[in-house]
This record gives C-alpha cells, structure tokens and sequence, in this order.
C-alpha cells in the first residue's frame, strides 16, 4: 500500500510541477488572450488564481493553444 | 409579492435600516453563543494528566547503560525518590527509538554495555516512569567513566499472565503528547512503535495504579512490525510477565494479542 | 462584471461582513483558548491549536451551509450570501492550519513520508470504529481547498457557471466527509454525551434547513398554472405584479422572470450569469433588472449588462392581452432586443 501512495503522490507532484510552468508561461503572455479581464491585473490577483492554474492547468493549456491556432 | 422586503444591492454603501435591525438582532445572539459552544466544549472535554517533557531544557544524566532487553539508563538518586535506583528508558529523537543512536556512539568509542555513563538528553516523566529522548543523538554522549563495566543482573522468574489493555507508545504517552493513547492518538502511536521505541501495555484495573509491561517476543526480540496494527486499540495479550532493569515485561507471541470485543 | 479583474472588489458592506467574520471567528478561537488554559491547564500548545481550529472551521462550515436556505426562506438574510465565499476561505485557511498541525503532530518525524503516513499508519479500512479518520479528513480539506481555489470570478467565467457550481456543490461532500471524521475520530476518545449532542444537532439544523427551503420552493412552483396558445403560456394577471418587480416561472424547461415596469412587461432567463441566482426575485432599479443576489443588472428588453458589462440574458416574446400576461417559452439568443409589452393596448 505504502509504494501505490508514494506513486500516486509523486505523479501529483509532477502534477503541479507542471502547472506551475503552465502558470508561468501564462503569467507571461498567454492569460490576457485566454481571457481579456485579466489585463492589467497586479501580482495580488495573479497570486490568487495560481493554486486554482496549479489545478486547472491542462483547460488553459488547451485554450492558449486553441488561441495560437486561431491567429495562425 | 408578498411582503415588502427591502431589496439588498452588496455594492452600495449603505443597507436598509430595517435589514440592519433584522440582521443585527440575529447576529448578536451568535456572538454570544460562541463562547458559551467553547465553553460547553472544554467542560465535557476528558482531562488530561499532569505528565511532562522537559522540552528545550537538554540535561545530563549519569548511570549505567543496559541495552537489553530494551536500552536503559539505570540512574542512583535522581527522579521522584533520591536515593533510589531508577531506570530511565531511552529514546531516540522525533517518533525513534534510541538503539540507532546507541549503535552509532558504540562504533566511535567501543561498547558501552554495563559501562558508567553521562548521556545528553530531555526528561520525560508521568505516572511513575521516567524516559530520555536522546535529543542530540549521536551527540548525546557527554563522558565514559573508566570504571569497570557491570553485569546484568540476574534475570527474575517468568509468570504465565493474561491481560486486557491498551498498546501505547511510552515516549508520548510518559508526557511528549496529550492525549497519547486511543483512536486519534492511533497514527502517532504506530509511527513512534515502527520507528523503534519501544512498545508498552497498559494494563488499568479498576481502583488500581496502571501497570505498563514492555512487549518483546518470546525469545526477546523486538515485536514493533508484528503488532502495529494493535496499537490504540482495547486487546488481550496472554505472554510470560517478568521485571528486568526496572521495567515489567511480558514476553509474548505477536499471534497471542486479540481484540477485546467491547 | 467583466470589467477587469481585481484581487477583492472592495466595498463598505464587504468591510463589515468581513470584520464580523473574523471578529467572531477570533473570538470562539481566544475563548476556546481561555477555557481551556484555566479548565485544562495541562494541554499542551499542539493540541490546543488542532482543538481550536477544528472547532472554529467546523461551526463556520455550519453557518455556511444555512446561509443558502436560509435566503431561499427569507430574503433579509441575503446580505450573508453576497459576501458568502470570504466564509468559504476563511474555513478552508482555519481548516488547513487543523490539517498541517494534525499532519505534523502525527505523522511527521517518523520513518514514513507523512503524507503517505495518513494513509498507511493505520489501515483499518475494513473497521467502522477504527476506521482511518484522517484519511476522511485529508479528502475533505482537498475539496476545501479546490473550492477555495476557485472562489474567484475569473473561475466562475472560465471554468464556466454550470462546473464551477458543481465543484462547489462539492461542500456537501466535504461536510459528510467531515462529519464522519468527527465520529470516527475525535468521538472515539472524547465520551461526552455533548459532544455527540452537538454533532448531530449540527447536522439536525442543515439538513432540516435544506428540507424546509426546498418544500417551499416547490409550493412556490406549484402555485403556478399555465395554459397554453399558440406557442405562449398564460402567466396571469398584470395586476398581480408589483411595481419594478419580477416573478420567476418555470415554463417547458425554461426558467424565466418576468417584470413590470413603466406600464410595460418584458420577460429574461431567471438564472443570473454571475453566480446563477434567482433574477426573477430581483427588483428593478435604475431602469435595470437587478440580481438579488450580488446587484448584477441587466436592460429589461434585451437583456444586456449595461455598457462597460458585456453579460446577456436570453430573452423572451412576451404580450399583455385584457390584463393577462402571456410569454412564449422558446428563448431567443442571449442580448435579443424584444419589444416589451404595453399593459395598456
């Protein structure tokens, strides 16, 4: 029981990992494209959507590159 | 519709006086009813024991070290009655036992069974027993004197018993947490019990002081894996009850302890 | 209102409610505290801080969860839900610090990871009384924390209404989970009659609540006879409308408000695009239908936010005939301009 935990945790942490730098590269142009409101927001409301981006990161990611594909 | 109510718009700065009155008369009563949930809490509450762990507050402590049955340190004059001998269990540091760390002073500086020694570490002390978490580990040792090292003494008569009561941890429960025994203690108990410290029945009769029986295996070896999943809970365990330095022990098999249906 | 985002869209009325939320949750904090220290002097500052935070966040759930009903009762409550997620955070921030002392205290400085210790160390799954608490309370915080996550507008917007309700319909989940880790758990050791008392009371009051709400809705509904002509449905007489007010109906599927105002009726979607509240229970003001809910408004004949705002409502045809209001159910697009009808001709 104790390894099927451990690698369900450590799939978690790549999990996050990975939303994190989904939370990144939005945080540095993508957000604004996926969602028009978010422009001009400052760092206070750029930190608290993060833990939700941590978790929802794949629907942005999907979007941002919905988006690409459209302007291309 | 029926009734007027006012109609409530959150971004403006101001509220209806009606609403206000309406909401204040039904919010003050839970202000009051807090406290009084708080107190109806902590007065049905189970009391805790006076037990204590000297945290922060590192000592010496000077005796005479045993490794087994379990690694003890037997103390003259220190404790509840100076003058006394009393047998201090060791403890390691966080949810181990001490044996770790006692196999790694003994690789630098040579065995130190029977041997006088002054170790570094914090009391912890209830209902009668005291133990040293050896805060520092392989630190802990502060000097070995060069008198000569002591014998075991002889090993005491073995009696066939059978007892009802609770597996605790003895670190915890002998004053490092409160409350350290039952079902929300279980986690902590299991973690210091598979960390190595050793197990310890509780044995409570009625109009009686507790009696705490270290457990080891028939051949005394130690029985921390075997029994985990007994620990917290209410069980029998049928084993060979006998005392050695300072501490009861009952000698069991792990398969002999069954859960007392309440 | 689709506006740019802020972080807390600050206002006096949010001052308040927060300032009483925290003045009441620091007060049962310092008094469980208190009580404690003077009836206990013997607990240790671990245990006292697990204690305190459980209780602060397990009331708070409680007054959550009856703000819903309690709304749906009597619409002079509906100051608490405006401001309701701040109680939501606030009980996520008091149930976490319950959980990471509890996980430490437990779990932590040990031979196992701790986060893999809350699953393993005790693996009495088969048992009901030595059932893994802390596994029911783990799972718990996690749909706390996804709720908390996610109490922003930018999540209402972006995960959509309709899943970003569900996710939150996960605190019913949660308060079973909690309930039963509060049974299996603290209720193991502590014997007091009080203490189950209180938890079943608890639970008592919520699911009474609910039951009471929803059996005057649906006597709401059920009050309402429709007759049918030609594509609309009769809803009744203009007269029994008050002045600026709506009635929401429920018409083949479709949840509409209708509202009287200025000798004219118009017709919307009932379902509010902030939060999903009831517009019909609305009022207007301003020349705007107003959501009861959190002051969203939107233009009677189109059902359009008013500029810089961009939400729409679907609109419906709607004809006022020798008083009797009548309103075709089939929504036209969200935004549609409908000519309201004239009470008089």
């Amino acid at each position: 029981m104790e390894a099927t935990i451990s690698i369900l945790l450590l799939l978690l942490l790549v999990y996050l990992i990975l939303g994190a730098m989904v939370a990144l590269l939005l945080y540095s142009r993508g957000l604004q494209q996926i969602d028009e409101a978010t422009a001009d927001t400052g760092w206070g409301f750029k930190l608290l959507i993060l833990p939700g981006l941590l978790c929802f990161w794949p629907l942005f990611l999907m979007r941002l590159f919905k988006q690409s594909a459209k302007t291309k | 519709m029926k009734k007027e109510n006012p109609f409530y718009i959150g971004w403006q700065n101001e509220m209806a006086p009606s609403q206000r009155k309406f909401l204040k008369r039904r919010i003050i009563p839970i202000f009051i009813l807090l406290p009084l949930l708080a107190l109806l809490l902590v007065m049905a509450q189970r009391p805790f024991n006076g037990f204590s762990f000297d945290f922060g507050n590192v000592k010496t402590f000077t005796g005479i070290y045993h490794s087994t049955p379990v690694p003890v340190l037997e103390v003259l004059g220190e404790g509840e009655r100076p003058g006394a001998t009393e047998f201090l269990l060791l403890v390691g540091y966080g949810k181990f036992g001490a044996e770790g760390i006692m196999e790694g002073i003994e690789e630098k500086e040579g065995k130190l069974e029977g041997k006088k020694i002054t170790l570094r570490g914090t009391q912890i002390q209830g209902d009668g027993k005291t133990l040293i978490e050896l805060t520092e580990q392989e630190n802990s040792l502060a000097k070995v004197f060069t008198a000569p090292a002591v014998q075991n003494p002889q090993k005491m008569a073995r009696t066939e018993v059978t007892y009802s009561g609770e597996i605790l941890d003895p670190k915890c429960y002998f004053g490092v947490m409160k409350p350290a025994e039952g079902k929300i203690h279980k986690s902590c108990a299991i973690r210091c019990i598979s960390g190595g410290i050793p197990p310890v029945f509780r044995v409570q009769k009625e109009n009686a002081p507790a009696e705490y029986f270290v457990l080891l295996g028939p051949d005394g070896e130690k029985i921390n894996r075997e029994i985990l999943q007994h620990v917290a809970e209410p069980v029998q365990i049928k084993g060979m009850r006998t005392q050695e330095n300072g501490w009861n022990i009952i000698y069991t098999n792990p398969q002999a302890i069954s859960l007392l249906e309440e | 209102m689709s506006v740019n985002y802020t972080t807390v869209l600050w206002n006096t009325q949010k001052k308040w409610y927060d300032l009483l939320l925290w003045g009441g949750i620091l007060l049962l904090l310092f008094s469980f505290a208190i009580f404690q220290i003077i009836f206990h002097p013997d607990i240790t500052i671990e245990t006292l801080i697990i204690r305190a935070t459980a209780v602060a966040a397990f009331t708070l759930l409680h007054f959550i969860l009856l703000i819903g009903p309690l709304c749906r009762l009597d619409s002079r409550f509906l100051p608490l839900l405006y401001n309701r997620r701040h109680l939501g955070v606030s009980m996520f921030l008091l149930a976490l610090v319950h959980g990471v002392f509890s996980i430490i205290q437990f779990h932590a400085l040990g031979d196992t990871f701790p986060l893999v210790s809350i699953f393993t160390s005790n693996q009495n799954y088969q048992s009901i009384s030595e059932f893994p608490f802390q596994t029911l309370g783990f799972f718990a915080l996690l749909i706390l924390f996804l709720m908390a996550a996610t109490s922003h507008d930018f999540w209402l917007k972006n995960l959509g209404p309709k899943a970003w309700k569900n996710l939150h319909m996960g605190v019913y989940f949660a308060y079973a989970l909690i309930i039963v880790h509060v049974a299996t758990g603290a209720l193991q050791y502590e014997s007091h009659p009080a203490y189950w008392a209180l938890l079943v009371l608890g639970f008592a009051l919520v699911a009474g609540m609910h039951l009471w709400a929803a059996w005057r809705e649906r006597q709401k509904l059920a009050a309402q006879n429709v007759l049918e002509q030609a594509g609309f449905y009769e809803v009744g007489p203009v007269a029994d409308l008050s002045e600026n007010c709506g009635k929401p109906l429920f018409i083949n599927g479709e949840n509409i408000a209708v509202f009287k105002y200025e000798g004219k009726v118009s017709a919307v979607n009932n379902v509010c695009k902030h939060q999903m509240g009831p517009i019909g229970e609305g009022k207007i003001i301003d020349g705007c239908i107003t959501c009861p809910w959190h002051g969203y408004q939107y233009l009677p004949e189109n059902g359009q936010s008013p500029p810089p705002f961009n939400e729409k409502l679907t609109t419906y045809e709607v004809k006022v005939l020798e008083g009797i209001i009548w309103v075709n159910p089939h929504p036209k697009a969200a935004g549609t301009y409908i000519a309201p009808a004239k009470i008089n001709g």
